[in-house]
């Protein structure tokens, strides 16, 4: 787990304060968070952390918050953690997240994790979650190449999980690539259009 | 036509040097292949059978003649001396160096051009009518919404990895002469009863191994709404594609999974939550902004009754001439003016097989003046693999076919049995099964007799080297598709397809034939045509037409009976 970092939007190392842990689950990605812990480590903490936990566990089969057993153990989560969000892969149901979107409104974190480079539902989650009014972090975890950062970017990602090489290695040019393109949500972006 | 601004300029540059950097990271060994393929493809290179193909985007076919000679320079310089026009209207290099191809997108984004999007799971070049602006019957230019198009498409943050590619059609007149049918998303200007702009939309049309005729999914879309609209149905697809199978990863699957209404329904409701009336809601001012780029050329006036009673002298003194005329030539909206065909398929030139759709360097710089000389400094591409110059003096005609049939572009043979679209096939693709350019040659051979070609009338005959369709064979009245059985040749024919209004699919005649059998197998299915097509004064029944009422029985009995 130590072989991963946060990068922020600008391309800059934030993994010394990135306090973020993710609750280990069956289904849990590799480098979702700079490390996991269990429910049951959780529970006997002394001090708040902040915690990481999968959207689609909490959800019920009609896609909403499930309520019974799950509710009370998503209230316990939330005693015990001082700020809580939510992971999502992409065969997270895109209808979900509108149908949770007040809940999602309170998350301090999104994480979405793209299981390999091809696959790009993770731009469309980002921007979704971005048209549905969510204003905190959107973490991109994952296969996603640094190539894809500066699209990420614009589809509303504000900070990336990368592997140790791509990390150390310099890759501000990722971050700063195609400056000037478009970033999809404004006509009036488009070059006809822009007065600049 | 439209003219990069600082942004588009800058844009383009940004996007040269990202490449190049990426291709050093990759020569180096430093960016993993699997991630550096879908990169080139977007930059529109293919690792090819001998070498690298690079495909340089000509949007909505549109080329100005500074443009054409760079690319004839470029040929010069990085490659063989020729390219090679497709049916989506860009032009393919097919023997450039990997380690060169930045310097070469370098060398097009000075004349604001690039390969931007030619390929890859994304949204690819638009295309459009070749007659788009001078057509009679237009409802409106299609090529404003073309660019407002190509500008959204181009680096769309979103839709960069997609499921598999996209491709996007517009035309303005009922008439469709783009195949948007059978593309991802054909769009049809429409005017409503209150006068107002707006598209039929299209959605799930395709070829390759599961061809597929698209379904209107809105019969008018108001125009402001074109880009939000277009959003939802790139957001869906991106989505609920499937991922699983390359070979059903296109939208038409997914539509097709769903049907048309219930893929209608999915798109309105992302459309109506997120987006629509949102900013990417198009204003007037923008569609007078985009329609400035458009605008008519400075067209003379003539005395009609001069031009065609010269025009009558010159076609009754020179047979030739007429033929051209009658084949190449098409109507303007504006009197005196005609638009002229340049037929890329010269069949056999001293004894050379000429492939449909290529093109040497010193014939696009000689086409670079003529059009400077009669055509206001425009070209453009159709979806025949053919050239268009749309604004030309019916009193210079003349002067001007003479100096086409000097440069071997002025075959009179559009819509005729040879003004086939071919795909370069084994010879050159590492995707086809089979070559192409060896049964095009034998087909020229057999139909040699301008004369019997006219009789036949319009036939569209297409030849793909697999079952990927390059060369749409599904559409062609007759197609041809290369298959490979124990590493043979053989080819397998079918009848009746179309990619205009009424577009549909072909049926397959029968079991495949073996290479030297395709042009007598043609030369049989032509003489059913002739036997049973039913003329009078004023029709003749067309191949289609008879397909569609005698069935492919007929023809399957002469040819296998």
């Amino acid at each position: 787990m130590a072989n991963h970092h946060v990068l922020d939007s600008h391309g800059a190392d934030i993994s010394g304060e990135d306090t973020w842990q993710a609750l280990a689950t069956a289904q849990l990605p590799d480098g979702i968070a700079l490390s996991n812990l269990t429910l049951l480590e959780l529970l006997h903490k002394q001090e708040k952390v902040n915690v990481l936990v999968p959207l689609a566990d909490l959800l019920n089969a009609d896609g909403k918050l499930a309520n019974g057993l799950l509710e009370q153990v998503l209230d316990i989560l939330k005693q015990h953690s001082s700020r809580l969000g939510v992971w999502i892969t992409s065969n997270t149901d895109a209808d979900d997240l509108s149908d949770v979107k007040d809940f999602l409104l309170t998350q301090d974190l999104i994480v979405i994790h793209v299981p390999s480079f091809v696959d790009g539902r993770g731009f469309s989650f980002a921007q979704t979650l971005r048209q549905l009014g969510y204003e905190g972090d959107i973490r991109m975890a994952g296969a996603f190449g640094r190539d894809q950062i500066a699209y990420l970017l614009r589809a509303g990602a504000t900070s990336f999980v990368l592997n140790e090489h791509d990390a150390k290695s310099d890759i501000s040019q990722a971050f700063t690539a195609l400056a000037s393109s478009y970033d999809g949500r404004d006509a009036s972006a488009l070059p006809m259009f822009s007065k600049t | 036509m439209y003219q990069y601004n600082y942004a588009d300029q800058t844009l383009v540059e940004e996007r040269v040097a990202q490449f190049r950097d990426q291709t050093e990271r990759f020569l180096a060994g430093e960016l993993p292949e699997e991630q550096f393929l879908p990169l080139r493809l977007q930059n529109g290179l293919y690792i090819q059978r001998y070498a690298p193909m690079l495909r340089i985007a000509v949007p909505y076919g549109l080329l100005a003649t500074y443009q054409l000679r760079k690319l004839a320079e470029i040929t010069r310089k990085y490659d063989k001396g020729y390219g090679h026009f497709t049916t989506r209207t860009n032009m393919q290099l097919n023997w450039p160096k990997l380690e060169e191809v930045p310097d070469i997108l370098a060398e097009l984004a000075s004349v604001q051009m690039h390969s931007i999007q030619t390929s890859g799971n994304c949204i690819r070049n638009t295309t459009t009518d070749p007659y788009a602006g001078i057509h009679k019957e237009e409802i409106a230019d299609p090529r404003p919404y073309c660019e407002i198009i190509r500008q959204w498409s181009t680096f769309h943050p979103e839709f960069a990895f997609l499921p598999r590619k996209f491709k996007i059609a517009v035309i303005g007149t009922a008439k469709d002469r783009a195949a948007t049918q059978v593309h991802d998303i054909g769009l049809h200007l429409k005017k409503n009863d209150a006068g107002e702009l707006g598209f039929e939309v299209i959605v799930g049309g395709g070829l390759g191994r599961t061809p597929v005729i698209g379904k209107t999914i809105n019969t008018f879309l108001p125009r402001q709404h074109l880009l939000s609209y277009l959003d939802a149905i790139l957001r869906v697809y991106n989505l609920h594609g499937r991922r699983d199978n390359k070979f059903k990863a296109r939208i038409k699957i997914l539509v097709d999974s769903m049907g048309g209404p219930a893929f209608a329904k999915l798109v309105d409701a992302e459309w109506e939550a997120n987006i629509k009336d949102g900013p990417l809601t198009l204003t007037d001012a923008n569609f007078d902004k985009a329609s400035s780029y458009f605008t008519e050329p400075d067209y003379l006036s003539f005395d009609a009754l001069q031009v065609q009673s010269d025009l009558q002298q010159q076609l009754e003194a020179d047979k030739d001439f007429a033929n051209w005329y009658q084949q190449n030539t098409v109507a303007h909206k504006v009197a005196g003016y005609r638009a002229v065909v340049i037929s890329l398929k010269a069949g056999l030139v001293d004894g050379r097989y000429v492939p449909s759709g290529d093109i040497t360097e010193s014939q696009m710089d000689a086409l670079a003046d003529l059009a400077d000389e009669y055509s206001f400094g425009e070209l453009r591409g159709t979806y025949q693999q053919n050239l268009v110059f749309a604004d030309v003096q019916t009193n210079r005609l003349y002067e001007l076919w003479q100096q086409l049939a000097a440069l071997h572009l002025a075959r009179p043979n559009i819509n005729t049995l040879t003004d086939m679209i071919v795909c370069p096939g084994w010879d050159f693709c590492s995707l086809a099964n089979a070559t192409t350019h060896n049964i095009a040659e034998q087909i020229e051979k057999q139909f040699n007799d301008l004369d019997y070609l006219y009789d036949l009338g319009e036939i569209r005959l297409n030849m793909s080297g697999c079952m990927n369709a390059c060369a749409h064979h599904h559409t062609g009245d007759i197609g041809i598709l290369g298959v490979d059985k124990k590493g043979e040749y053989w080819y397998q024919i079918s009848l009746g397809g179309n990619s205009s209004n009424d577009a549909k699919l072909g049926k397959i005649l029968g079991k495949a034939v073996p290479t030297d059998a395709v042009a007598t197998t043609i030369q049989k299915i032509i003489d059913v045509y002739l036997e049973q097509r039913v003329s009078n004064d004023n029709d003749v029944e067309g191949f289609g037409d008879l397909v569609d009422r005698i069935g492919i029985a007929p023809f399957k009995e002469k040819v296998y009976g």
